[in-house]
């Protein structure tokens, strides 16, 4: 044995109790979930490909599965707005509202999700905090219905995966070259046209990074799905539940936890692909 | 004396490993069996009841578990030989495929000390435990927005509900209860649920909110969502304690009852354990206990008497069983799995 194998070995001592833990505790659950979802039928008479039939012969499960991953993409480009302006303000602040945008990022990100999706129960509700400032100042004539809509469920995951999209985002824009922009400004370039041809390509990164683990936070996020969206609107984690527990149907329930894990991590590989294929930003260079 | 690191990491991982995996630890005396419970308040009851009264009559203790009935079959299953659980709770509906996958083991009544005061509507037809408590269905609404009480199911149809009426599907014992109950009354039966459809498809306009679960439905009164619902007595009792603006209403046809019972699960630790245990549930004194406020729970043994706002609802354990609808879980248990199902298809506002 060379004295280099040696090292190497023994650097990766140290992963071993992580991967065995990856190993138990991730790599052989989805084996099973892959055996589970080839048997025929829930009391497990003999292997098919049946359950994947199903689904794609199914137009209610493929409806579910395409609007999850539609509200995946509406929250993670809600939050792309919202976030770019806040990363601007961070990073053209001094050190002491720096801490202050950093700690207000990550305070939510301290409290539970339940909480933080009961609090929006609690806004948007019929007798919530939007419907009565609204009605009070006599915007609205009645209360509006806010609470199990698709746009009050879009609303409230953007808040809660905010946090998700401005931390890559900051980061991309603090490795941001000043002297481009300040090039930019002497070339005699409005504002807007430097964030349009400077900053937003070369931050693109970034965005694209917060993009995707937006994406796929807010298309798996069942309590807030479940607590703001309510029993009306079926998404595939909810489907998955519901398959799983109340119809005892575990082949199939397996079946649509896989195809929804591999439209998700397949959204994120091909969009993460691309982007290292065409976007030179910062992180590129 | 000075622990040395090697007795402490030797006791400590024994420790965790008799925590965590449930492997049987050498003080086989005095066992402590565990029982499982539903989330909520049913767990809050039955540890502040069932634990202290268990522990008075036996060696060992019980610990709780609270978990959904259905969860409760696949860790059973999962583990049949060591199972996680000595005692498991159903309600009518998921006892089925409980009994069909040999996971319960059958009631020694001979043996048992309570046996006789359970009427025999709340014995298991195959001999399994009887039932524990029962959960009645009738329609919650909000005193200050409906000011004539209810009277019965068709009263959710109303016009004046428009935008009012909450409902949930068929994945709880709840939501099925229901659908069953307006199918048969209105021309259906306990398998022929289209009637029901048919019905809920017209209550559309009046719905306001479709909640996840029975939880949720309860908790859409306290945001003031809705006004009008089916809902369990118990959870609507619990509620008005607390000062929510919600009432009960007993339908004409009858509340429905929704029968729960403690099941024993086959190779538990400690048979005579379980059936102290599940006598000490039934006893009069311990449902004295459960009856009584701030928990509300339904006895099913004859001998208690009814008191405080259970006696709104019924006059006397007897009272409950004769005039309200028992429905015959077994019919359609097998087809719930298909309601489900397309209840989320078909029903959407």
């Amino acid at each position: 044995m060379s004295p280099d194998s040696a090292t190497g070995t023994n650097q990766l001592l140290p992963a071993v109790p992580l991967a065995a833990l990856f190993f138990a505790a991730f790599v052989l659950p989805l084996a099973a979930l892959v055996v589970i979802s080839l048997f025929r039928d829930p009391q497990f008479s003999g292997l098919s490909l049946v359950q994947y039939v199903r689904f794609l012969s199914d137009p209610f499960s493929l409806k579910v599965l395409t609007d999850t991953l539609w509200l995946g993409a509406e929250v993670a480009l809600a939050t792309l707005i919202l976030a770019y302006p806040l990363a601007l303000v961070y990073v053209a602040s001094g050190p002491f509202m720096r801490t202050l945008i950093t700690f207000l990022i990550m305070l939510p990100l301290l409290t539970s999700t339940v909480v933080r999706t009961f609090a929006w129960i609690v806004i948007l509700g019929r007798d919530g905090i939007v419907n009565s400032a609204m009605l009070s100042l006599g915007f609205w004539q009645a209360p509006a219905r806010l609470l199990y809509t698709w746009e009050g469920m879009v609303l409230a995951l953007t808040q809660i995966q905010l946090p998700l999209m401005a931390l890559p985002l900051i980061n991309s824009l603090l490795r941001l070259d000043r002297n481009l922009t300040r090039a930019a400004e002497g070339l005699g370039a409005s504002r807007a046209r430097i964030f349009v041809t400077v900053v937003l390509p070369l931050t693109l990164p970034g965005a694209i990074a917060g993009w995707l683990l937006v994406f796929a936070a807010a298309a798996t996020a069942f309590i807030t799905q479940t607590l703001v969206g309510g029993g009306r609107i079926i998404l595939m984690p909810s489907h998955i539940y519901q398959q799983a527990v109340g119809v005892q149907d575990w082949p199939f329930a397996a079946a649509l936890s896989l195809i929804f894990t591999l439209a998700v991590t397949g959204i994120v590989f091909a969009v993460g692909a691309l982007s290292r294929r065409y976007v030179r930003g910062v992180d590129a260079a | 004396m000075s622990l040395s690191r090697r007795s402490l990491l030797t006791s400590g991982s024994a420790a965790l490993a008799a925590a965590g995996l449930g492997w049987p630890t050498s003080s086989r005396a005095a066992t402590s069996i565990v029982a499982t419970t539903y989330p909520g308040s049913f767990d809050e009851a039955f540890r502040a009841v069932v634990g202290p009264a268990f522990k008075k009559t036996s060696e060992g203790g019980v610990t709780f578990t609270p978990l959904l009935g259905v969860d409760q079959i696949g860790k059973i299953q999962a583990s049949r030989n060591a199972p996680p659980f000595d005692v498991v709770l159903f309600d009518e509906g998921p006892l089925i495929p409980a009994i069909t996958s040999g996971v319960l083991q059958k009631f020694p009544a001979e043996q048992s000390k309570s046996f006789a005061d359970i009427p025999s509507a709340f014995r298991h037809p195959d001999g399994y435990a009887p039932v524990i408590t029962c959960q009645l269905i009738g329609i919650a609404y909000n005193p200050k927005k409906i000011a004539t009480p209810p009277t019965s199911w068709e009263d959710l149809w109303k016009p004046e509900y428009k935008g009012r009426v909450g409902i949930t599907g068929l994945g709880s014992s709840l939501g099925t209860a229901f659908m069953v109950e307006i199918a048969k009354l209105n021309g259906g039966s306990e398998t022929n649920i289209e009637p029901a459809f048919d019905a809920i498809k017209k209550l559309l306009p009046n719905v306001g909110a479709i909640a996840a679960s029975p939880g949720a439905l309860a908790a859409l009164f306290q945001q003031g969502e809705i006004d009008i619902a089916f809902n369990f007595w118990n959870n609507v009792a619990l509620l008005a304690a607390k000062g929510v603006d919600i009432a009960f209403a007993k339908p004409k046809s009858g509340a429905v009852v929704i029968r729960t019972s403690a099941q024993i699960v086959k190779n538990n630790q400690d048979p005579k354990a379980v059936l102290d245990y599940l006598d000490t549930v039934m006893s009069v004194e311990t449902q004295k206990g459960l009856e009584a406020a701030p928990w509300v729970m339904m006895p099913t043994n004859s001998k208690v008497a009814l008191t405080g706002a259970n006696l709104t609802v019924a006059k006397s354990v007897d009272d409950l069983v004769a005039n309200n609808v028992l429905l015959d879980w077994t019919k359609f248990q097998p087809l719930r799995g298909e309601w489900i199902t397309r209840f989320s298809k078909e029903v959407k506002i």
